[in-house]
């Protein structure tokens, strides 16, 4: 038996989003967990239903704060796979730019909270300071700091200009050598790995089990990217290195993360030789048409799946499932038994997202009960009430 | 005469050495920060909001605690650094007062009703089983290095260097007296709110942040005294704002650590006190 409940959330300093967990306590030990989700449910596929494919794009790049451009690659893909589309090489190497870039602002933003959860506030502000760096690129090259509308079908909307690609390699370059020294400090300070070390074990055995995506995954040493498995844009051609750990712990999750920024650096500068400056971009009107169609991308969190059905250029059906989606079910089997102060270190080390998660409805089947309309009216609707 | 003046300003100077290490704190984040004056306004505004509805007022020990929490703080204030009353082994008295704030702490949290001040409150008495004897250990220490019986009569001089081992002991108490990281595991925030004072609010609220605040003040003049002696009072408070600062770059530069790694981490620092206090006992 349990000592007491206590709920986290769904108003929480230790969660960016409200949700709610409820923790039965043992002693200062949880014995269970259970998450409550649909605080902030926001009807996204449904609003997407009956809306023209390029209307929908904009609506498709705003599922998401942290990774606007990984639903539209995932989205576009989709519809160009259909098209059979076949992009120009600028456009490609400016997706990938801004996913990459992406992937770097997404793991400094997740590894400020991972050093706020911890109690290291220092460390938090200086993340955010390199992650300032990044959304500086993004507001001299497309415009907007979070979210950007670069996508087009079969395009994009801002190429490079003249003097952007000096100033996105200085910016880099300073990332770069800030982030290794960063990366020292988390392998190496003997606090951080006392807090993050063996907190929120998933296993090898485990991770396949729950079917964990993304630096969630890799930590536990599961080779999984969508980049190498199903590669799309122009990953087969550059060179990159996929971050694996072994431990499975929230340390070997940080290490992760803060590697795959590395990496993002290397792929970036590769690419940035290939575009062409204040190059022409091309123009694509789709016609109208019937599909069924799927594609995924790798986000910042893991595997990003899109399924599209088109009717005459007009959406009938999405079905977008994040990479948090898959990875919630992990939590309440890594809160099984860890102490009461690890709940924020495990909850984080997953990197939620649950606004762009929440879509789900779960029926209990075992209420199901059928009535005529006369007996709904006398059971449910109040008197007076027509 | 300076002496009783000063008594009325502790409050005043306790809001302003907090406001100086939130600034502080901020410039080592590389942000702004809020103006020095701002636990002025906020323990002001407190004061002005209308008390809350929990179930925890019905409780006589939840309306008390603040009140008698405050007034214990203002206390300790009574030996250091002007001795008003002084009698033969008043350390000890000034040592159980600290004690009586810690435990006032304590039953605070546990009369509040809420598992969060509950939680904070068990972790408080862990942390208070590995502290509280390292704390009277050191000012034993000091006051045998001193050779004397009251506080009234600590002779002036580099204290610090007498007693090295009860310095390093007396600091690492200190951190943890004043809850800054790495030992303020019992009112963290992300992991359990707030701790004790998760549910109070408007006076309470104001009086218990009033007494986090002096305690502040109290431990920094506390070591200042013990390591310097006594001196005139402008080279104490600049002494004084040494340690606030040197306090405010220990806390920027560390993460939190767990509960049981904080009871290790006094296990060697009691260890050391008793070197010192045998040291000091035989030679």
């Amino acid at each position: 038996m349990h000592d007491f409940t206590i709920p986290i959330g769904p108003q929480n300093p230790s969660l960016k989003e409200p949700t709610c967990l409820r923790i039965d306590l043992k002693g200062n030990y949880i014995q269970s967990a259970r998450i409550r989700l649909g605080y902030i449910h926001r009807g996204l596929e449904r609003l997407l239903e009956g809306k023209d494919i390029l209307k929908a794009l904009y609506i498709i790049q705003r599922i998401c704060g942290i990774c606007p451009a990984t639903h539209a690659i995932s989205y576009t893909r989709a519809i160009e796979s259909a098209l059979k589309i076949r992009l120009e090489e600028d456009v490609v190497y400016l997706r990938m730019l801004e996913a990459e870039l992406e992937r770097i602002a997404s793991h400094l933003l997740w590894a400020g909270y991972m050093s706020h959860e911890i109690g290291y506030d220092m460390l938090f502000m200086f993340f955010w300071r390199e992650r300032e760096r990044v959304l500086e690129i993004f507001e001299k090259v497309m415009g907007g700091r979070i979210h950007r509308n670069n996508f087009k079908i079969g395009s994009v909307r801002y190429g490079l200009e003249k003097g952007d690609k000096r100033f996105i390699l200085e910016r880099l370059d300073v990332i770069k050598k800030n982030i290794q020294n960063y990366l020292s400090t988390y392998r190496s300070d003997r606090v951080i790995k006392s807090r993050l070390k063996g907190v929120g074990v998933i296993t090898k055995e485990d991770a396949r089990r729950l079917c964990v995506v993304g630096p969630v995954a890799r930590a536990s040493g599961i080779n999984n990217d969508v980049r190498r498995t199903d590669p799309y844009l122009a990953y087969d051609d550059v060179e990159f290195e996929i971050p694996l750990e072994d431990d499975g712990d929230a340390l070997a999750r940080a290490i992760v993360r803060l590697r795959e920024i590395l990496e993002s650096i290397k792929i970036i500068s590769q690419i940035i030789e290939c575009v062409k400056e204040d190059a022409k971009l091309p123009e694509f009107k789709p016609e109208p048409f019937d599909a069924e169609t799927s594609a995924r991308s790798e986000a910042p969190r893991g595997e990003n799946f899109h399924f599209l059905k088109i009717k005459n250029g007009v959406i009938e059906r999405v079905k977008v499932r994040t990479p948090t989606f898959a990875n919630i079910v992990a939590l309440e089997h890594m809160l099984k038994g860890a102490e009461i102060g690890d709940t924020p270190v495990v909850v984080e080390s997953l990197d939620p997202c649950f606004a762009c998660m929440e879509r789900v409805l779960i029926a209990n089947r075992t209420k199901v009960e059928c009535l005529t309309k006369e007996q709904f009216m006398a059971k449910y609707v109040r008197r007076g009430y027509d | 005469m300076i002496e009783f003046l000063f008594i009325l300003c502790v409050i005043p100077i306790s809001l302003l050495f907090f406001g100086i290490e939130r600034k502080l704190t901020a410039r080592f984040h590389n942000r702004v920060g809020p103006p020095i004056w701002q636990p002025f306004y906020d323990i002001a505004k407190l004061f002005q909001k209308g008390r809350s509805d929990s179930r925890a007022q019905k409780n006589i020990f939840f309306r008390l605690c603040p009140i008698v929490y405050f007034l214990s703080s203002i206390l300790l204030f009574l030996f250091i650094p002007f001795s008003f009353i002084s009698f033969d082994y008043d350390f000890i008295l000034l040592i159980y007062i600290t004690i009586l704030c810690s435990g006032l702490y304590v039953l605070a949290g546990f009369s509040s009703n809420s598992p969060f001040g509950i939680l904070g409150s068990m972790r408080e008495i862990i942390t208070m089983v590995a502290y509280e004897i390292v704390f009277a250990l050191s000012v034993f220490s000091f006051m045998i290095a001193a050779g004397v019986k009251s506080i009234a009569a600590y002779p002036p001089g580099l204290h610090f260097l007498e007693a090295p081992l009860a310095t390093i002991c007396l600091l690492f108490v200190t951190i943890l007296e004043i809850r800054i990281t790495p030992f303020d595991t019992a009112e963290a925030e992300t992991e359990i709110l707030y701790g004790y004072k998760t549910e109070f609010s408007s006076r309470g609220l104001a009086l218990i942040e009033l007494s986090r605040y002096m305690k502040l003040l109290f431990f920094i003049f506390f070591i200042t005294f013990l390591f310097f002696g006594p001196m005139h009072i402008v080279p104490f408070l600049l002494i004084s704002l040494a340690m606030l600062f040197l306090l405010t770059l220990e806390k920027v530069t560390t993460p939190r650590y767990r509960v049981e790694e904080v009871f290790k981490f006094f296990i060697p620092v009691l260890a050391l006190a008793l070197i010192e206090i045998t040291r000091l006992i035989i030679l």
